[in-house]
């Protein structure tokens, strides 16, 4: 295949008109990720691009009227959240991929091009394509070898939200990071139109502190939970403006889990699924929706209530960071006994206490503390005792908060409601009124109220 | 004066300096000639020792002695002084210097003497008579009789280097039975702190009951193993007071040193192999009872042609006459139910044995230098893989779940467990520090001239124990 300049060019103003992106270059050490993307234009169609929170789009070009994509599947270092990093697999420099986004019935050629060591397929989850294109190792094609290139092509037949992935050695290709959204557009537009279109791929992984690379050996134990390959404090806030018609298009390809995302504020209703869209009267309102892994689940709302409100897996070992499951129940006891204990028996207790009052350069002091208050299985303190610890981990729970220690990891975001929205840059904090804001009671309250 | 007899003076003198010349070739590493050249020097001396040093030392000298920190040099005087085996062999070496002296004496002559009453006169006849043999075999005896005392000679000195490396042994021991004690004490303070933890929890009803009883029970077990380090430390005590000599009232004995690190390399089994060859008692015994044996058969040859028996003069007066007459006297023997063949057939096959078993000592020296240089070899290649590998790991290992404990990702069980195997760890150490030391004992034993045919036997090889690692997980 061979590409003029100006085809390339047509189709990267093509692609940049359509996204309001510019085209980003496959390169592996370009991973910045602007946290408040620029203002998107909608699609004559009426469609708005969506928008990857830490994450991408991937550019395509259009030659001979068919758009054109590249995947470059290669190994990724990837940073979860600040202090972690694992070296992962993912597509283009970026764990997870960048979001596929076209409209249907466009004819689309994506080329999946192997710099693993290993043999890779990619799977178009969800989507209505020649059973050839299906991606699926030894059963629809046979494997892509390291170094070369496949070309998949085909016509999207359908609109709605799916996914791709890896699906040769899943367990292990998938555990690595083989993943990314794939967002079809209806070619016109139906349904109401949205002021935001956010795209959260949800995911699991194995990999304790002190380990560099996931696990894809775990069944069970999972304790990096992500939005788009983020855990919080890592995850970037959704900044709305209030009244703002929100979309959020969220994809589960958790090795294990499910996963009940709640969102606290408003109610939404789940108005689509990777099977198509759902019937507006069978849309109910709730405020917690499953994604069942292998699924998408679209929800939309109107953002009426202002404020910093919560959005995470209401399961709640997957609002944690790199927990420890092998740690004893000390609630109802004093925990200190058992760092006296140590301190008693074990002199590389008390040398690790003088270690960490040096933390080498770039790498952030141990977080945690009493300060903090909440305690973990009775520990007392936050996320993790003072003392050194081992390279590349974070904390099990923990971001500063307006009012102190977010005692939440993983799975976990912001919903940013404002009524004066000047742009998606995160606005900060908000600040509630001091009649809408929780506080301590007063005596004079307590005894008006009768309360003991 | 603790010690007042002058042999005595000598014998602690030589032994204390043994004592200090192979204390320094352990310290400073392979030092070939000392102890083989000390070892010489004493194997001269001792035969000109008092037979019998009653020990000059009394109950309230001991107990000064023993009131501070015991060493080996004052371990030695000690034992020289109140060991009774060392009085026997300093009467060993009595009994062998007047065999000598015996051997050297002519038997006393005989006077015979008879009266015949005849009717014509009384008949009186004198006789003066020596057995011959003694007269012509006295310079043969007396070499068989040298040759003895060589034996015992040798025997004796070899004993008392058998008691010094004894003693330098049961120090060892002790030292490191106290080391490995200690530990243990530390390894019961942590698992009685486990078990509390433990009861905590269970008391807060946050493990079942079978957990807190599991704790309990490595508790006790601890317990256990401490019993029988200090059950081990108190057999090697005892056994260094015996060899000491020490009486019931004695006081404990506190020893000086720990048991110490600076292991040097081992000399290289030639080496050992010459000087052991050189300087072994055990060989020069065998040899001097091949000599006695060799004179012996000579003598017995001598013997067999021999009928000459007995010698003398005679006087006689007649009764009718009353002359006296004088003449000279002999006894023959007459072979006819002893030719001496059997008593010389017997000297010749005791010789024969003799010269076998010293040939059979020479090899046994050889391949103990040769036995004994590969475990002293083995030893320190084990203490120092130990010291500088086996030991840092576990210590690491012990960090490396400090900061798994600091990130909240183990329990401070798991924490414990690993320093009480970082402490059985230790405690194995020790036991291959010592079991170095006591390789070494062996190799400067046998250069000093002793072989120590139990520790030649002993098959008390380092076997593998399994210690497993922990991989982190667990309470």
């Amino acid at each position: 295949m061979t590409t003029t300049r100006r085809e390339m060019l047509a189709g990267a103003a093509a692609g940049a008109a359509f996204l309001g992106l510019a085209a980003r270059a496959a390169d592996a050490d370009d991973k910045k990720h602007p946290a408040a993307p620029a203002p998107k234009t909608r699609h004559p169609g009426g469609h708005l691009p969506t928008t990857t929170l830490d994450g991408s789009t991937l550019p395509y070009r259009v030659v001979d009227g068919v758009k054109v994509f590249h995947l470059i599947v290669e190994p990724v270092r990837h940073e979860f959240a600040k202090g972690l990093v694992g070296h992962c697999w993912g597509f283009n420099g970026e764990v997870h991929g960048p979001t596929i986004e076209a409209i249907e019935g466009d004819r689309i050629r994506i080329y999946v091009t192997n710099r693993l060591d290993a043999p890779t397929s990619m799977h178009w989850h969800g989507l209505f394509l020649p059973n050839g294109m299906d991606g699926v190792g030894g059963l629809s094609q046979r494997p892509i070898d390291p170094g070369e290139t496949f070309r998949y092509e085909y016509t999207l037949k359908q609109h709605g939200t799916f996914m791709y992935h890896s699906h040769h050695d899943e367990m292990t290709q998938m555990a690595m990071g083989l993943m990314g959204m794939f967002v079809v557009h209806p070619r016109e537009a139906t349904g109401t139109k949205v002021d935001h279109d956010f795209v959260y791929m949800l995911s699991e992984w194995s990999m304790d502190p002190g380990m560099w690379r996931p696990n894809p050996n775990e069944m069970s134990d999972f304790n990096i939970l992500t939005l788009n390959g983020k855990a919080f404090p890592g995850t970037s806030p959704m900044v709305v403006g209030l009244g703002d018609r929100v979309r959020i298009r969220l994809g589960n390809l958790s090795a294990m889990d499910h996963h009940p995302v709640h969102l606290h504020g408003v109610a939404f209703k789940v108005v689509a699924t990777d099977g198509g869209n759902i019937p507006e009267p069978g849309q109910w309102p709730e405020t917690t929706v499953l994604v069942p892994t292998g699924s998408t689940r679209t929800i939309e709302f109107i953002a009426d209530n202002p404020g910093d409100w919560a959005f995470h897996c209401h399961m709640t070992h997957h609002v944690m960071n790199q927990m420890g499951h092998n740690v004893p129940n000390l609630l109802g006891v004093d925990p200190s006994a058992f760092d006296t204990a140590l301190m008693d028996h074990v002199p590389e207790f008390m040398e690790s206490m003088d270690e960490a009052q040096a933390p080498e350069a770039g790498q952030k002091p141990t977080m945690g503390g009493m300060k903090h208050g909440g305690g973990h299985a009775g520990h007392g303190a936050s996320a993790a005792k003072p003392g050194a610890r081992p390279k590349n981990g974070i904390p099990m729970i923990g971001g500063d908060g307006p009012h102190g220690y977010i005692t939440m990891g993983g799975m976990f975001t912001i919903l940013k409601v404002r009524e004066h929205l000047e742009s998606t840059k995160d606005p900060g904090w908000y600040a509630n009124t001091p009649e809408t804001q929780a506080k301590p009671a007063t005596d004079d309250e307590l005894k008006r109220d009768g309360i003991g | 004066m603790l010690i007042h007899h002058r042999g005595a003076r000598l014998v602690a003198f030589l032994a204390l300096s043994l004592l200090l010349a192979s204390c320094q070739a352990a310290r400073r590493g392979p030092r070939p000639d000392d102890a083989a050249s000390i070892r010489h020097k004493l194997a001269q001396r001792v035969p000109r020792l008092a037979e019998d040093p009653a020990p000059a030392i009394v109950a309230h000298q001991v107990n000064d002695l023993l009131s501070a920190p015991l060493g080996e040099a004052t371990a030695l005087r000690l034992a020289l002084a109140l060991n009774p085996d060392v009085r026997e062999g300093y009467a060993r070496l009595g009994v062998a210097r007047h065999e000598l002296m015996q051997a050297g004496l002519l038997s006393n002559p005989t006077l015979h003497a008879n009266a015949k009453l005849f009717s014509a006169g009384p008949e009186i006849e004198f006789g003066l008579t020596k057995p011959l043999l003694d007269l012509l075999f006295v310079r043969h005896r007396t070499s068989i009789a040298a040759a003895e005392r060589q034996v015992v000679e040798a025997d004796v000195t070899a004993n008392l280097v058998e008691l010094l490396f004894a003693i330098r042994r049961r120090m060892i021991q002790i030292q490191a039975a106290r080391a490995v004690v200690a530990l243990q004490e530390s390894g019961v303070d942590a698992a009685d702190t486990t078990s509390d933890l433990f009861a905590k929890l269970q008391e807060a009803g946050n493990i079942l009951d079978q957990a807190r009883t599991s704790g309990a029970i490595a508790a006790s077990r601890a317990q256990l193993t401490l019993s029988a380090a200090k059950a081990t430390e108190a057999e090697h005590r005892e056994s260094l007071r015996r060899l000491l000599g020490l009486p019931a009232t004695a006081p404990p004995i506190v020893l000086a040193e720990e048991l110490p690190t600076g292991l040097p390399k081992p000399p290289d089994a030639g080496v050992v192999g010459r000087d052991a060859q050189r300087s072994s008692l055990d060989h020069a015994m065998m040899r001097a009872a091949a000599l006695a044996a060799q004179r012996g058969r000579t003598l017995a040859g001598m013997r067999k042609q021999t009928w000459l028996r007995e010698g003398g003069a005679v006087g006689k007066r007649e009764g009718e006459s009353g002359a006296w007459g004088f003449g000279p006297e002999i006894g023959i023997e007459i072979p006819i139910f002893d030719t001496g063949s059997a008593e010389f057939g017997r000297a010749s096959a005791a010789y024969r044995r003799a010269c076998a078993m010293a040939e059979a000592t020479r090899l046994d020296v050889l391949s103990a230098a040769r036995r004994f240089s590969a475990r002293a070899g083995v030893a320190h290649e084990r203490e120092r893989h130990m010291r500088e590998e086996y030991l840092p790991l576990r210590k690491r290992f012990v960090a490396d779940l400090v900061g798994r404990y600091n990130d909240m990702q183990i329990g401070a069980f798991a924490v414990l467990e690993a320093k009480i195997m970082e402490l059985g760890a230790q405690r194995e150490y020790v036991e291959t520090l010592r079991d170095a030391w006591l390789a070494y004992a062996d190799i400067n034993e046998l250069r000093a001239g002793h072989l120590n045919r139990d520790r030649l036997e002993a098959t008390d090889l380092p076997e593998e124990s399994d210690h497993p690692t922990l991989t982190g997980g667990g309470h």
